[in-house]
């Protein structure tokens, strides 16, 4: 083993990893990037055959169709709606839940851990029929209620779990220093031990909204009138029977992604974490 | 004594509401279709007539509800091992030390699994267009194919096109996981293992394997209960055509319940899958406190 085949070896080694890397990429990015570039397509150049990568003349046509001449403004709206209201019902209830289940040496407590845990695995499919009828005989169908509290449903679990690991972390001596100082129950929770796991409280805000945002099952199921609709349902209106507006789809399509990649860009360290920790350490 | 006893009781307090409402949108919905899947189907009507099983003997005997569990199974085992093969492989690229601009190139790959499902679905529903599509352009483009494949309606291609879109959106998350299982890895047990005259090959084996077997089997467990039950991309696409050859359990239920109005039935064969998960998810739970404990 020479020197000279060692190095040839991990140039080699260099030029395969890079090569890997650059087609993966190309692969996990070109469909967004196929999005941009038929949303900005004038109507005629997006039915062609070969279809062409690049447009001559970019047009904001389809995106002034979205925002002007489609209900995708007011379902934007709902959308912001619902999603900010379940992730602020999220936090409060998985705030609470996480703290009792780190504090608690409590065996039952276990069991009731692993319920909720179990909760998260659910098939929906399974849940939203039954969910459809409680609905209706409670007349909340097509509500803004029924899109929330099955919302709920998806990203407590998860809340609780992640922010449960986050509490584990701070010590208990915080509190009990506190509670000499007469800070006790809940003033002790959010005075004392919620500035310490902030990193898990955004972390959660993220998974909800990100979740919620995109919910689409229950959505599809509970609401149907413009008034409610949420956006990855509106999105769908741009199929019509026979043809599709692709153009309008895509730049629709952009719209609706451009918060979540926002948040995505600013947040990546609290999300990945969040959604690592939540998922495989408890 | 009476200080500790009051303090459980307040942790217990603190997690009422969110077993609440676990309970009410989850648990009692599961005993509702439970219950269901026993009688016979007319809900609006007066008559709940109970049946026992008849609703199943009624569903195992249908031939699409046969093959919309073998589709479910080809389907799940075509994503999951492709998405872990993926993930893994680029975990494993992307965590040598020579690699530039890691942050980046993580950013980039995550974005599929970030963007809303929909959304994703959608363009590849775009992109597998016969006619004016990119995925068909490309490939007459280099010539790799001649005439054009109907990727989502054609009964040879539909069930491939899905799979390829489900692994687009989930290698990602395989990636971010085992790039975190890889780093734990100690670096001086690697080193160690070649001086001892270790290959590559080998010393993946010995060392590697064992540290991050636990994650791989909880992701792959993950991955396998979220496939399962995955609805979202066979519904824009396929909507389980052509002729019933993408359509998967929770596309079953979904059109037994929404299109056919068949309750019964639609809750036989929630309950069908709600079981076969349950079994994934108890393989989790094992795993996932025998973890905690450490």
């Amino acid at each position: 083993m020479d020197n000279k085949y060692l190095i040839r070896e991990s140039i080699y080694k260099k030029i395969f990893s890079y090569a890997f890397l650059i087609l993966l990429i190309l692969f996990a990015v070109f469909p967004c990037v196929w999005m941009v570039l038929t949303s900005i397509k004038p109507a005629g150049e997006i039915f062609t055959s070969p279809p062409r990568l690049l447009t001559e003349n970019p047009t904001f046509a389809n995106y002034i169709k979205v925002i002007f001449h489609s209900n995708i403004p007011r379902a934007f709206l709902n959308s912001v709606l619902v999603t900010v209201i379940t992730t602020i019902l999220t936090l409060i209830v998985s705030i609470l839940a996480g703290f009792g289940l780190a504090r608690s040496k409590f065996k039952s407590l276990r069991i009731l851990s692993v319920g909720i845990l179990f909760s998260q695995l659910l098939p929906s499919i399974v849940i939203v029929l039954p969910l459809y009828m409680v609905f209706s005989s409670l007349g909340l169908l097509d509500t803004y209620a029924s899109l929330i509290i099955a919302n709920l449903s998806i990203v407590i679990p998860m809340g609780v779990f992640m922010l449960k690991s986050y509490f584990k972390n701070v010590p208990v001596e915080l509190e009990e220093s506190a509670k000499i100082d007469g800070c006790t129950g809940l003033k002790a929770l959010f005075i004392i031990v919620m500035p310490v796991a902030i990193p898990g409280v955004i972390a959660v805000s993220i998974y909800a909204f990100l979740n919620t945002w995109q919910q689409f099952l229950y959505a599809l199921n509970f609401t149907h009138s413009s008034d409610v609709k949420t956006l990855p349902i509106a999105l769908l209106e741009f199929r019509q029977q026979f043809k599709v507006d692709w153009g309008s789809m895509m730049s629709a399509s952009v719209v609706i992604s451009f918060p979540v990649l926002m948040v995505f860009f600013l947040c990546n360290k609290y999300f990945v974490k969040g959604v690592a920790d939540g998922s495989v350490k408890g | 004594m009476l200080k500790g006893r009051l303090k459980i009781n307040i942790n217990v307090m603190y997690v009422i509401p969110a077993a609440l409402i676990i309970l009410f949108v989850m648990i009692y919905p599961l005993i509702y279709t439970f219950v269901l899947s026993f009688y016979k189907n007319d809900l609006f009507g007066s008559s709940m007539e109970f049946i026992k099983f008849e609703q199943y003997k009624k569903l195992f005997s249908d031939p699409v509800f046969i093959l919309s569990i073998k589709n479910t199974f080809l389907w799940t085992i075509g994503c999951v091992s492709f998405q872990f093969l993926l993930g893994f492989l680029a975990a494993g690229v992307l965590n040598q030390e020579f690699i530039k601009y890691k942050m980046l190139i993580r950013i980039l790959i995550m974005l599929p699994w970030v963007l809303p499902s929909v959304i994703g679905v959608n363009i590849w529903k775009w992109s597998y267009h016969s006619d004016f599509g990119i995925i068909n352009g490309f490939l007459k483009f280099t010539g790799i194919v001649n005439d054009d494949i109907q990727w989502l309606t054609s009964g040879s291609t539909a069930m491939t096109a899905a799979i390829i879109v489900n692994v687009w959106k989930m290698f990602p998350f395989v990636m971010l996981m085992m790039e975190a299982a890889l780093q734990s890895v100690p670096r001086n047990l690697k080193d160690a293992a070649k001086v001892d005259g270790c290959n590559d090959v080998s010393a993946f084996f010995k060392v590697t394997v064992p540290y991050i077997s636990a994650t791989s089997l909880t992701v792959l467990l993950l991955l396998t209960i979220w496939t399962f039950n995955a609805f979202t991309f066979i519904y824009v696409l396929t909507e389980g055509g052509p002729v019933h050859r993408t359509e998967i359990l929770p596309m079953f239920i979904y059109k037994s319940s929404f299109r056919n109005y068949d309750f019964g039935k639609a809750s036989a064969a929630g309950v069908v899958l709600f079981s076969i998960t349950t079994i994934f998810s108890i393989f989790y739970f094992k795993f996932f406190f025998k973890e905690e404990k450490v």
